[in-house]
Protein backbone atom coordinates (compact mmCIF):
# COMPACT_ATOMS: atom_id res chain seq x y z
CA UNK A 1 0.00 0.00 0.00
CA UNK A 2 2.57 2.47 1.33
CA UNK A 3 4.66 1.43 -2.23
CA UNK A 4 1.91 2.38 -4.35
CA UNK A 5 1.28 5.65 -2.60
CA UNK A 6 4.95 7.14 -3.18
CA UNK A 7 4.94 5.25 -6.60
CA UNK A 8 1.64 6.84 -7.94
CA UNK A 9 3.25 10.07 -6.29
CA UNK A 10 6.33 9.72 -8.02
CA UNK A 11 4.62 10.02 -11.42
CA UNK A 12 2.68 13.23 -10.81
CA UNK A 13 5.13 14.78 -9.55
CA UNK A 14 7.77 13.65 -12.69
CA UNK A 15 8.13 16.84 -14.48
CA UNK A 16 7.89 15.52 -17.87
CA UNK A 17 4.29 14.27 -16.94
CA UNK A 18 3.62 17.33 -15.50
CA UNK A 19 4.75 19.45 -18.56
CA UNK A 20 2.69 17.12 -20.39
CA UNK A 21 -0.48 17.84 -18.63
CA UNK A 22 0.54 21.74 -18.98
CA UNK A 23 0.60 21.03 -23.13
CA UNK A 24 -2.56 19.45 -22.97
CA UNK A 25 -4.23 22.43 -20.64
CA UNK A 26 -2.59 24.96 -23.41
CA UNK A 27 -4.10 22.71 -25.94
CA UNK A 28 -8.00 22.66 -24.37
CA UNK A 29 -7.06 26.40 -23.90
CA UNK A 30 -6.82 27.17 -26.71
CA UNK A 31 -9.95 25.14 -28.05
CA UNK A 32 -11.89 27.34 -25.59
CA UNK A 33 -10.06 30.86 -26.68
CA UNK A 34 -11.30 29.99 -29.99
CA UNK A 35 -15.02 29.19 -29.05
CA UNK A 36 -15.83 31.86 -26.29
CA UNK A 37 -14.14 35.08 -27.73
CA UNK A 38 -16.85 35.20 -30.35
CA UNK A 39 -19.64 34.47 -27.70
CA UNK A 40 -17.95 36.49 -24.58
CA UNK A 41 -17.79 39.69 -27.66
CA UNK A 42 -21.31 38.98 -28.71
CA UNK A 43 -22.71 39.39 -25.50
CA UNK A 44 -20.42 42.09 -23.79
CA UNK A 45 -20.92 44.20 -26.42
CA UNK A 46 -24.26 43.49 -27.73
CA UNK A 47 -25.98 42.17 -25.02
CA UNK A 48 -26.82 38.77 -26.63
CA UNK A 49 -26.94 35.61 -24.92
CA UNK A 50 -26.06 33.27 -28.05
CA UNK A 51 -26.44 29.93 -26.69
CA UNK A 52 -26.44 28.27 -29.98
CA UNK A 53 -22.61 29.65 -30.64
CA UNK A 54 -21.78 25.76 -29.37
CA UNK A 55 -24.27 24.87 -32.50
CA UNK A 56 -22.01 27.17 -34.72
CA UNK A 57 -18.84 24.88 -33.23
CA UNK A 58 -20.84 21.18 -34.57
CA UNK A 59 -21.81 22.94 -37.81
CA UNK A 60 -18.02 24.14 -38.39
CA UNK A 61 -16.92 20.65 -37.84
CA UNK A 62 -19.40 18.80 -40.03
CA UNK A 63 -18.90 21.73 -43.08
CA UNK A 64 -14.74 21.27 -42.65
CA UNK A 65 -15.40 17.40 -42.43
CA UNK A 66 -17.21 17.59 -45.92
CA UNK A 67 -14.60 19.61 -47.56
CA UNK A 68 -12.14 17.35 -46.19
CA UNK A 69 -13.74 14.29 -47.30
CA UNK A 70 -14.51 16.34 -50.38
CA UNK A 71 -11.42 17.80 -51.21
CA UNK A 72 -8.81 15.61 -49.24
CA UNK A 73 -7.41 18.56 -47.98
CA UNK A 74 -7.57 19.74 -44.39
CA UNK A 75 -6.08 22.96 -44.94
CA UNK A 76 -9.06 23.77 -47.28
CA UNK A 77 -11.68 23.09 -44.74
CA UNK A 78 -9.70 25.19 -42.12
CA UNK A 79 -10.47 28.19 -44.53
CA UNK A 80 -13.67 27.13 -46.08
CA UNK A 81 -15.52 26.01 -42.73
CA UNK A 82 -14.81 29.40 -40.77
CA UNK A 83 -16.39 31.56 -43.87
CA UNK A 84 -19.28 29.76 -44.27
CA UNK A 85 -19.85 29.72 -40.33
CA UNK A 86 -19.62 33.31 -40.52
CA UNK A 87 -21.91 34.01 -43.72
CA UNK A 88 -24.59 31.79 -41.68
CA UNK A 89 -23.79 33.97 -38.55
CA UNK A 90 -24.52 36.97 -40.83
CA UNK A 91 -28.13 35.58 -42.06
CA UNK A 92 -28.90 34.70 -38.14
CA UNK A 93 -28.16 38.18 -37.06
CA UNK A 94 -30.27 39.58 -40.46
CA UNK A 95 -33.11 37.33 -39.26
CA UNK A 96 -32.91 37.35 -35.84
CA UNK A 97 -30.52 38.37 -33.61
CA UNK A 98 -31.81 41.89 -35.04
CA UNK A 99 -35.04 41.62 -33.21
CA UNK A 100 -34.07 39.99 -30.32
CA UNK A 101 -30.63 42.53 -29.14
CA UNK A 102 -34.20 44.00 -27.30
CA UNK A 103 -36.00 41.32 -26.22
CA UNK A 104 -35.19 40.42 -22.47
CA UNK A 105 -32.53 37.61 -21.22
CA UNK A 106 -34.99 35.05 -20.49
CA UNK A 107 -36.48 35.45 -24.35
CA UNK A 108 -33.00 35.06 -25.41
CA UNK A 109 -32.19 31.94 -23.55
CA UNK A 110 -34.83 30.21 -24.69
CA UNK A 111 -34.78 30.66 -28.35
CA UNK A 112 -31.14 30.34 -29.24
CA UNK A 113 -31.73 27.27 -26.69
CA UNK A 114 -34.37 25.90 -29.24
CA UNK A 115 -32.18 26.93 -31.80
CA UNK A 116 -29.30 24.19 -30.34
CA UNK A 117 -31.94 21.74 -31.01
CA UNK A 118 -32.70 22.53 -34.30
CA UNK A 119 -29.21 22.46 -35.33
CA UNK A 120 -28.56 18.56 -34.19
CA UNK A 121 -31.28 17.88 -35.84
CA UNK A 122 -30.02 19.46 -38.98
CA UNK A 123 -26.70 17.78 -38.54
CA UNK A 124 -28.50 14.57 -37.74
CA UNK A 125 -30.67 14.57 -40.95
CA UNK A 126 -27.27 15.71 -42.85
CA UNK A 127 -24.83 13.82 -41.91
CA UNK A 128 -26.36 11.16 -39.85
CA UNK A 129 -26.02 9.72 -36.10
CA UNK A 130 -22.48 8.03 -36.45
CA UNK A 131 -19.60 9.87 -34.99
CA UNK A 132 -16.83 10.89 -37.61
CA UNK A 133 -13.59 12.40 -37.56
CA UNK A 134 -10.77 14.31 -39.76
CA UNK A 135 -7.54 13.09 -40.46
CA UNK A 136 -5.06 15.44 -39.08
CA UNK A 137 -3.07 16.98 -41.61
CA UNK A 138 -0.36 14.86 -43.60
CA UNK A 139 2.39 18.13 -41.95
CA UNK A 140 1.47 17.54 -38.45
CA UNK A 141 0.43 13.86 -38.59
CA UNK A 142 2.89 12.55 -36.82
CA UNK A 143 4.60 12.82 -33.04
CA UNK A 144 7.36 15.14 -31.55
CA UNK A 145 10.27 14.17 -29.29
CA UNK A 146 9.81 16.24 -26.87
CA UNK A 147 11.27 15.99 -23.12
CA UNK A 148 12.09 12.47 -23.87
CA UNK A 149 8.12 11.76 -24.74
CA UNK A 150 6.47 11.61 -27.66
CA UNK A 151 3.85 14.36 -28.30
CA UNK A 152 1.24 14.57 -30.85
CA UNK A 153 2.38 17.89 -33.00
CA UNK A 154 -0.93 18.30 -34.19
CA UNK A 155 -1.58 19.64 -30.63
CA UNK A 156 1.17 21.75 -30.65
CA UNK A 157 -0.37 23.11 -34.00
CA UNK A 158 -3.85 23.32 -31.95
CA UNK A 159 -1.78 25.24 -29.40
CA UNK A 160 -0.03 27.71 -31.94
CA UNK A 161 -2.73 28.35 -33.73
CA UNK A 162 -5.02 29.73 -30.48
CA UNK A 163 -2.00 31.89 -29.87
CA UNK A 164 -1.91 33.09 -33.17
CA UNK A 165 -5.01 34.12 -33.71
CA UNK A 166 -4.96 35.62 -29.89
CA UNK A 167 -2.19 38.14 -31.13
CA UNK A 168 -3.91 38.67 -34.42
CA UNK A 169 -7.04 39.65 -32.63
CA UNK A 170 -4.91 42.06 -30.08
CA UNK A 171 -3.30 43.31 -33.25
CA UNK A 172 -6.67 44.40 -35.35
CA UNK A 173 -8.13 45.45 -31.55
CA UNK A 174 -5.56 47.76 -30.56
CA UNK A 175 -4.14 48.67 -34.15
CA UNK A 176 -6.83 49.18 -36.81
CA UNK A 177 -9.09 51.03 -37.61
CA UNK A 178 -12.30 48.59 -36.85
CA UNK A 179 -10.29 47.94 -34.05
CA UNK A 180 -10.74 51.56 -32.67
CA UNK A 181 -14.45 51.86 -34.30
CA UNK A 182 -14.81 48.87 -31.94
CA UNK A 183 -13.22 50.16 -28.67
CA UNK A 184 -14.89 53.30 -29.08
CA UNK A 185 -18.22 51.68 -29.29
CA UNK A 186 -17.23 49.57 -26.14
CA UNK A 187 -16.38 52.72 -24.34
CA UNK A 188 -19.29 54.98 -25.07
CA UNK A 189 -21.70 53.59 -27.64
CA UNK A 190 -23.71 56.76 -27.71
CA UNK A 191 -20.68 59.18 -28.31
CA UNK A 192 -19.23 56.71 -30.79
CA UNK A 193 -22.72 56.91 -33.20
CA UNK A 194 -22.92 60.77 -32.34
CA UNK A 195 -19.37 61.02 -34.21
CA UNK A 196 -20.42 59.31 -37.02
CA UNK A 197 -19.12 55.64 -36.44
CA UNK A 198 -21.79 52.93 -37.62
CA UNK A 199 -21.01 51.06 -34.32
CA UNK A 200 -24.04 48.83 -35.30
CA UNK A 201 -22.25 47.66 -38.73
CA UNK A 202 -18.77 47.55 -36.83
CA UNK A 203 -20.34 44.96 -33.95
CA UNK A 204 -21.87 43.34 -36.63
CA UNK A 205 -18.71 42.55 -38.64
CA UNK A 206 -17.24 41.66 -34.97
CA UNK A 207 -20.24 38.91 -33.84
CA UNK A 208 -19.72 37.34 -37.69
CA UNK A 209 -15.87 36.95 -36.68
CA UNK A 210 -16.59 35.50 -33.84
CA UNK A 211 -18.78 33.02 -35.09
CA UNK A 212 -16.37 32.28 -37.69
CA UNK A 213 -13.86 31.80 -34.98
CA UNK A 214 -16.57 28.89 -33.55
CA UNK A 215 -16.69 27.19 -36.71
CA UNK A 216 -12.68 27.27 -37.21
CA UNK A 217 -12.74 25.50 -33.64
CA UNK A 218 -15.01 23.29 -34.60
CA UNK A 219 -13.09 22.19 -37.70
CA UNK A 220 -9.65 22.44 -35.30
CA UNK A 221 -10.96 20.25 -32.46
CA UNK A 222 -12.04 17.40 -35.39
CA UNK A 223 -9.22 15.69 -35.60
CA UNK A 224 -8.63 15.00 -31.92
CA UNK A 225 -12.51 15.06 -30.65
CA UNK A 226 -14.62 13.44 -32.89
CA UNK A 227 -17.20 14.84 -34.92
CA UNK A 228 -20.64 13.58 -33.30
CA UNK A 229 -24.21 15.17 -32.78
CA UNK A 230 -23.83 16.65 -29.04
CA UNK A 231 -20.30 17.78 -29.59
CA UNK A 232 -20.97 21.15 -29.01
CA UNK A 233 -23.13 20.46 -25.76
CA UNK A 234 -20.31 18.84 -24.35
CA UNK A 235 -18.04 21.88 -24.83
CA UNK A 236 -20.60 24.72 -24.37
CA UNK A 237 -20.80 24.85 -20.59
CA UNK A 238 -17.04 25.58 -20.50
CA UNK A 239 -16.82 27.88 -22.89
CA UNK A 240 -19.91 29.82 -20.78
CA UNK A 241 -17.71 29.47 -17.82
CA UNK A 242 -14.15 31.16 -19.60
CA UNK A 243 -16.92 34.02 -20.53
CA UNK A 244 -18.25 34.70 -16.98
CA UNK A 245 -14.52 34.80 -15.30
CA UNK A 246 -12.75 36.22 -18.06
CA UNK A 247 -15.38 39.18 -18.26
CA UNK A 248 -17.58 39.42 -21.33
CA UNK A 249 -16.49 40.99 -23.92
CA UNK A 250 -12.92 41.17 -22.97
CA UNK A 251 -10.85 40.10 -25.32
CA UNK A 252 -7.83 39.48 -22.94
CA UNK A 253 -10.61 38.08 -20.85
CA UNK A 254 -11.38 35.36 -23.18
CA UNK A 255 -7.69 34.68 -22.82
CA UNK A 256 -6.94 34.15 -19.31
CA UNK A 257 -10.17 32.92 -18.53
CA UNK A 258 -9.65 29.87 -21.40
CA UNK A 259 -6.27 29.43 -20.01
CA UNK A 260 -7.26 29.38 -16.18
CA UNK A 261 -10.03 26.81 -17.56
CA UNK A 262 -7.82 24.56 -19.34
CA UNK A 263 -5.27 24.02 -16.72
CA UNK A 264 -7.87 23.40 -14.31
CA UNK A 265 -10.27 21.07 -16.12
CA UNK A 266 -6.71 18.88 -17.77
CA UNK A 267 -5.13 18.87 -14.03
CA UNK A 268 -8.44 18.45 -12.22
CA UNK A 269 -8.87 15.30 -14.40
CA UNK A 270 -5.32 14.33 -14.03
CA UNK A 271 -5.17 14.28 -10.10
CA UNK A 272 -8.72 14.58 -8.64
CA UNK A 273 -10.87 12.83 -11.66
CA UNK A 274 -13.46 11.97 -9.11
CA UNK A 275 -14.18 15.62 -8.28
CA UNK A 276 -12.81 17.07 -11.40
CA UNK A 277 -16.19 18.56 -13.17
CA UNK A 278 -16.98 20.48 -9.21
CA UNK A 279 -13.13 21.89 -9.74
CA UNK A 280 -14.05 24.42 -12.45
CA UNK A 281 -17.12 25.34 -11.19
CA UNK A 282 -15.51 26.31 -7.66
CA UNK A 283 -13.05 27.82 -9.61
CA UNK A 284 -15.87 30.15 -11.17
CA UNK A 285 -18.05 30.70 -8.06
CA UNK A 286 -14.29 31.79 -6.08
CA UNK A 287 -13.49 34.25 -9.20
CA UNK A 288 -17.00 35.62 -9.44
CA UNK A 289 -17.35 36.27 -5.57
CA UNK A 290 -14.32 38.07 -5.66
CA UNK A 291 -15.01 39.82 -9.17
CA UNK A 292 -18.67 39.93 -10.02
CA UNK A 293 -17.89 41.10 -13.45
CA UNK A 294 -15.04 38.61 -14.10
CA UNK A 295 -11.22 38.82 -14.17
CA UNK A 296 -10.78 41.08 -16.95
CA UNK A 297 -14.08 43.45 -17.31
CA UNK A 298 -14.19 44.99 -20.80
CA UNK A 299 -15.90 48.15 -18.78
CA UNK A 300 -15.02 48.77 -15.21
CA UNK A 301 -17.43 49.17 -13.22
CA UNK B 1 -33.45 86.96 -43.86
CA UNK B 2 -31.52 84.12 -45.38
CA UNK B 3 -32.88 80.36 -44.12
CA UNK B 4 -31.25 79.20 -41.40
CA UNK B 5 -28.49 76.60 -41.40
CA UNK B 6 -30.23 74.36 -38.79
CA UNK B 7 -34.08 74.50 -38.44
CA UNK B 8 -35.87 72.23 -36.14
CA UNK B 9 -40.14 72.70 -35.83
CA UNK B 10 -42.09 71.13 -33.34
CA UNK B 11 -39.97 68.32 -32.19
CA UNK B 12 -41.44 66.02 -29.79
CA UNK B 13 -39.73 63.57 -28.10
CA UNK B 14 -40.64 60.46 -25.03
CA UNK B 15 -38.94 58.76 -22.65
CA UNK B 16 -40.99 56.00 -22.34
CA UNK B 17 -43.80 57.20 -20.64
CA UNK B 18 -42.61 60.63 -20.48
CA UNK B 19 -43.02 63.43 -23.22
CA UNK B 20 -40.09 65.53 -22.17
CA UNK B 21 -39.78 67.38 -25.72
CA UNK B 22 -43.66 68.54 -26.43
CA UNK B 23 -42.89 70.36 -29.22
CA UNK B 24 -39.62 73.03 -29.85
CA UNK B 25 -38.44 74.21 -32.51
CA UNK B 26 -35.56 77.06 -32.99
CA UNK B 27 -32.60 78.04 -35.85
CA UNK B 28 -29.48 78.08 -36.03
CA UNK B 29 -28.02 80.53 -38.72
CA UNK B 30 -24.52 80.28 -40.15
CA UNK B 31 -21.55 81.97 -38.62
CA UNK B 32 -23.68 82.68 -35.68
CA UNK B 33 -24.53 81.09 -32.37
CA UNK B 34 -27.72 79.75 -30.82
CA UNK B 35 -28.02 79.09 -27.22
CA UNK B 36 -30.94 76.77 -25.37
CA UNK B 37 -31.22 78.17 -21.58
CA UNK B 38 -33.37 76.32 -18.53
CA UNK B 39 -33.12 75.17 -15.71
CA UNK B 40 -32.46 71.58 -14.63
CA UNK B 41 -33.85 69.05 -15.77
CA UNK B 42 -35.73 71.69 -18.77
CA UNK B 43 -34.84 68.90 -21.40
CA UNK B 44 -31.71 71.13 -23.03
CA UNK B 45 -29.88 67.87 -23.77
CA UNK B 46 -32.47 66.12 -24.57
CA UNK B 47 -32.74 68.04 -27.29
CA UNK B 48 -29.59 68.06 -28.30
CA UNK B 49 -30.07 64.39 -28.52
CA UNK B 50 -33.14 64.14 -30.04
CA UNK B 51 -31.41 66.60 -32.99
CA UNK B 52 -28.49 63.97 -33.18
CA UNK B 53 -31.23 60.48 -33.23
CA UNK B 54 -29.98 59.22 -30.37
CA UNK B 55 -33.31 59.29 -28.79
CA UNK B 56 -36.16 58.34 -31.08
CA UNK B 57 -37.84 61.53 -32.54
CA UNK B 58 -41.55 61.10 -32.27
CA UNK B 59 -42.16 64.03 -34.38
CA UNK B 60 -41.25 67.14 -35.80
CA UNK B 61 -39.12 68.06 -38.36
CA UNK B 62 -35.50 68.95 -38.76
CA UNK B 63 -33.29 70.03 -41.41
CA UNK B 64 -29.36 71.13 -41.57
CA UNK B 65 -29.29 73.40 -45.28
CA UNK B 66 -31.55 70.99 -47.44
CA UNK B 67 -31.26 67.91 -46.07
CA UNK B 68 -33.76 66.27 -43.55
CA UNK B 69 -32.36 64.66 -40.73
CA UNK B 70 -35.00 63.44 -38.32
CA UNK B 71 -35.29 60.02 -40.58
CA UNK B 72 -31.41 59.55 -39.98
CA UNK B 73 -29.74 57.11 -37.42
CA UNK B 74 -27.34 59.16 -35.01
CA UNK B 75 -23.91 58.43 -37.14
CA UNK B 76 -25.79 59.64 -40.19
CA UNK B 77 -26.59 62.93 -38.58
CA UNK B 78 -22.86 63.24 -37.77
CA UNK B 79 -21.38 62.32 -41.29
CA UNK B 80 -24.02 65.27 -42.54
CA UNK B 81 -22.28 67.97 -40.47
CA UNK B 82 -23.66 68.01 -37.30
CA UNK B 83 -20.50 67.61 -34.56
CA UNK B 84 -21.49 66.73 -31.08
CA UNK B 85 -20.00 67.42 -27.55
CA UNK B 86 -21.95 65.27 -25.51
CA UNK B 87 -22.68 66.46 -21.41
CA UNK B 88 -20.07 65.52 -19.43
CA UNK B 89 -17.79 65.27 -22.35
CA UNK B 90 -17.81 61.72 -22.98
CA UNK B 91 -14.20 61.30 -24.19
CA UNK B 92 -13.33 57.65 -24.49
CA UNK B 93 -11.42 56.81 -21.23
CA UNK B 94 -9.71 53.36 -23.22
CA UNK B 95 -8.65 55.50 -26.64
CA UNK B 96 -5.71 57.67 -26.15
CA UNK B 97 -6.09 61.40 -26.98
CA UNK B 98 -4.51 60.54 -30.26
CA UNK B 99 -7.11 57.86 -30.74
CA UNK B 100 -9.87 59.76 -29.70
CA UNK B 101 -8.76 62.26 -32.69
CA UNK B 102 -8.34 60.18 -35.58
CA UNK B 103 -11.06 57.42 -34.76
CA UNK B 104 -13.65 60.69 -35.38
CA UNK B 105 -12.02 62.11 -38.13
CA UNK B 106 -13.16 63.16 -41.40
CA UNK B 107 -10.89 64.59 -43.42
CA UNK B 108 -12.07 64.49 -46.78
CA UNK B 109 -14.72 67.37 -45.47
CA UNK B 110 -12.99 70.11 -44.32
CA UNK B 111 -9.81 71.37 -42.91
CA UNK B 112 -9.46 70.45 -39.24
CA UNK B 113 -6.71 67.96 -39.26
CA UNK B 114 -4.61 66.18 -36.36
CA UNK B 115 -2.23 68.76 -37.25
CA UNK B 116 -4.11 71.93 -36.71
CA UNK B 117 -5.92 70.50 -33.83
CA UNK B 118 -2.58 70.19 -32.18
CA UNK B 119 -2.09 73.32 -33.09
CA UNK B 120 -4.58 74.93 -32.10
CA UNK B 121 -4.54 72.95 -28.16
CA UNK B 122 -1.03 72.44 -27.63
CA UNK B 123 -2.21 70.30 -24.32
CA UNK B 124 -3.31 68.00 -25.64
CA UNK B 125 -0.63 67.54 -28.41
CA UNK B 126 1.50 66.77 -25.33
CA UNK B 127 -0.78 64.24 -24.21
CA UNK B 128 -1.47 62.68 -27.38
CA UNK B 129 -0.34 59.23 -26.21
CA UNK B 130 -2.21 59.65 -22.37
CA UNK B 131 -5.34 57.19 -21.83
CA UNK B 132 -8.07 59.55 -22.22
CA UNK B 133 -9.30 58.57 -18.73
CA UNK B 134 -6.46 60.15 -17.35
CA UNK B 135 -6.78 63.83 -18.54
CA UNK B 136 -8.42 66.65 -16.65
CA UNK B 137 -11.56 68.10 -16.60
CA UNK B 138 -10.19 70.91 -18.70
CA UNK B 139 -8.08 68.72 -21.22
CA UNK B 140 -11.17 66.46 -21.17
CA UNK B 141 -12.97 69.25 -22.32
CA UNK B 142 -10.73 70.69 -25.21
CA UNK B 143 -10.48 67.01 -26.02
CA UNK B 144 -14.24 66.58 -26.70
CA UNK B 145 -14.14 69.89 -28.72
CA UNK B 146 -11.36 68.39 -30.89
CA UNK B 147 -13.03 65.26 -31.15
CA UNK B 148 -16.19 67.23 -32.58
CA UNK B 149 -13.86 69.76 -35.04
CA UNK B 150 -12.25 66.44 -36.55
CA UNK B 151 -15.14 65.54 -38.07
CA UNK B 152 -15.37 68.76 -39.98
CA UNK B 153 -18.94 69.56 -39.55
CA UNK B 154 -20.85 72.71 -40.44
CA UNK B 155 -22.67 72.82 -36.97
CA UNK B 156 -21.26 72.27 -33.55
CA UNK B 157 -23.71 71.46 -30.67
CA UNK B 158 -22.43 71.71 -27.25
CA UNK B 159 -24.02 70.77 -24.07
CA UNK B 160 -22.89 72.69 -21.10
CA UNK B 161 -19.61 72.41 -22.12
CA UNK B 162 -18.28 75.07 -19.12
CA UNK B 163 -19.47 72.73 -16.86
CA UNK B 164 -17.03 72.03 -13.94
CA UNK B 165 -14.03 74.68 -15.33
CA UNK B 166 -12.01 76.70 -14.05
CA UNK B 167 -12.91 80.65 -14.79
CA UNK B 168 -9.58 80.67 -16.87
CA UNK B 169 -10.71 78.03 -19.03
CA UNK B 170 -13.95 78.86 -19.50
CA UNK B 171 -12.10 82.43 -20.55
CA UNK B 172 -9.97 80.25 -22.82
CA UNK B 173 -12.79 78.26 -24.03
CA UNK B 174 -15.25 81.48 -25.12
CA UNK B 175 -12.15 82.41 -27.10
CA UNK B 176 -12.02 79.00 -29.40
CA UNK B 177 -15.96 79.88 -29.93
CA UNK B 178 -15.43 83.12 -31.05
CA UNK B 179 -12.35 81.78 -33.32
CA UNK B 180 -14.93 79.63 -34.69
CA UNK B 181 -17.61 81.23 -34.85
CA UNK B 182 -15.09 83.91 -37.14
CA UNK B 183 -14.19 80.84 -39.03
CA UNK B 184 -17.70 80.47 -40.20
CA UNK B 185 -18.83 77.86 -38.38
CA UNK B 186 -22.26 77.61 -36.85
CA UNK B 187 -22.79 76.67 -32.65
CA UNK B 188 -26.03 75.46 -30.82
CA UNK B 189 -24.92 76.00 -27.14
CA UNK B 190 -26.71 74.57 -24.02
CA UNK B 191 -25.66 75.96 -21.12
CA UNK B 192 -25.93 76.98 -17.42
CA UNK B 193 -23.81 79.07 -17.23
CA UNK B 194 -26.03 82.48 -18.12
CA UNK B 195 -23.48 84.90 -18.56
CA UNK B 196 -21.40 83.14 -20.97
CA UNK B 197 -24.41 81.62 -23.40
CA UNK B 198 -25.74 85.50 -23.71
CA UNK B 199 -22.48 86.64 -24.47
CA UNK B 200 -21.66 84.31 -27.39
CA UNK B 201 -25.15 83.82 -28.79
CA UNK B 202 -26.94 85.14 -31.29
CA UNK B 203 -30.59 83.90 -30.77
CA UNK B 204 -31.55 82.74 -27.47
CA UNK B 205 -34.29 79.73 -26.70
CA UNK B 206 -35.32 79.73 -23.02
CA UNK B 207 -36.69 75.83 -22.52
CA UNK B 208 -39.21 75.18 -19.69
CA UNK B 209 -41.17 72.19 -19.18
CA UNK B 210 -40.68 70.39 -22.42
CA UNK B 211 -41.29 74.09 -24.98
CA UNK B 212 -39.88 76.96 -25.95
CA UNK B 213 -41.35 79.28 -23.27
CA UNK B 214 -39.20 82.88 -24.75
CA UNK B 215 -37.16 83.21 -27.75
CA UNK B 216 -35.17 86.40 -28.93
CA UNK B 217 -31.56 88.23 -28.11
CA UNK B 218 -29.25 88.42 -25.94
CA UNK B 219 -29.87 91.75 -25.30
CA UNK B 220 -33.59 91.10 -24.82
CA UNK B 221 -33.41 88.53 -22.35
CA UNK B 222 -30.82 89.98 -20.10
CA UNK B 223 -33.47 93.04 -19.87
CA UNK B 224 -36.32 90.77 -19.39
CA UNK B 225 -36.24 90.54 -15.39
CA UNK B 226 -39.59 88.32 -15.97
CA UNK B 227 -38.41 85.59 -18.43
CA UNK B 228 -35.03 85.52 -16.54
CA UNK B 229 -36.60 84.78 -13.12
CA UNK B 230 -39.83 82.33 -13.95
CA UNK B 231 -37.42 80.08 -16.43
CA UNK B 232 -33.65 80.42 -15.44
CA UNK B 233 -34.41 81.73 -11.93
CA UNK B 234 -31.53 84.16 -12.35
N1 LIG C 1 -32.69 58.26 -19.74
C1 LIG C 1 -33.77 58.89 -19.21
N2 LIG C 1 -34.87 58.19 -18.89
C2 LIG C 1 -35.96 58.80 -18.39
N3 LIG C 1 -36.05 60.10 -18.16
C3 LIG C 1 -34.99 60.86 -18.44
C4 LIG C 1 -33.79 60.30 -18.99
N4 LIG C 1 -32.90 61.28 -19.16
C5 LIG C 1 -33.50 62.41 -18.76
N5 LIG C 1 -34.76 62.18 -18.33
C6 LIG C 1 -35.72 63.17 -17.83
O1 LIG C 1 -35.97 64.06 -18.87
C7 LIG C 1 -36.06 65.38 -18.38
C8 LIG C 1 -35.14 66.27 -19.16
O2 LIG C 1 -33.81 65.86 -18.94
P1 LIG C 1 -32.56 66.56 -19.61
O3 LIG C 1 -31.37 65.76 -19.29
O4 LIG C 1 -32.86 66.81 -21.03
O5 LIG C 1 -32.53 67.94 -18.83
P2 LIG C 1 -31.45 69.11 -18.95
O6 LIG C 1 -32.20 70.33 -19.27
O7 LIG C 1 -30.34 68.73 -19.81
O8 LIG C 1 -30.97 69.19 -17.43
P3 LIG C 1 -29.51 69.57 -16.84
O9 LIG C 1 -29.40 71.03 -16.88
O10 LIG C 1 -29.56 69.04 -15.44
O11 LIG C 1 -28.49 68.87 -17.68
C9 LIG C 1 -35.77 65.31 -16.90
O12 LIG C 1 -37.01 65.36 -16.21
C10 LIG C 1 -35.12 63.98 -16.72
O13 LIG C 1 -35.45 63.46 -15.47
MG1 LIG D 1 -28.39 68.30 -19.49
Amino acid sequence: MQNVVTEVSQVFLDPTFLAIQFLNGLQLASLLFLLSVGLSVVYGLMNFINLAHGTLYMLGAYIGLSVARGSGSFWLALIVAPIFIAALAAVFHALLLRRMQAASPMKQILVTFGLIYVGLDVVRYIWGDYSHSIPAPDFFAGSVHLLGEVYPSYRLFMIGLGWFVFIALYYGLERTRLGAVVRAGVDNREVAMSLGLNIELAFFLVFCLGCGLAGLAGVVAAPVLSVYPGMDMSILVLTLIVVVIGGPGSLRGAALGAFLIGMFETFGQVFFPAIASVIVYALMAVILLARPGGLLPVRPS
Amino acid sequence: MKEPLLFVKDLHAWYGDSHILQGISLSVWQGRASAILGRNGAGKTTALKTIMGLIQRHSGLVRLGTLRLDELPAYRVARAGVAYVPEARGVFPSLTVQENLTVSARPTQGDWSIERVFDTFPRLAERRGHKGKWLSGGEQQMLAIARALMTNGRLLMLDDPTEGLAPNIVEELNNLLRDLLDDGLSLLLVEQNFEFATNLSNEIYVLGKGRVQWSGSASDLIANGDVTRTWLGV
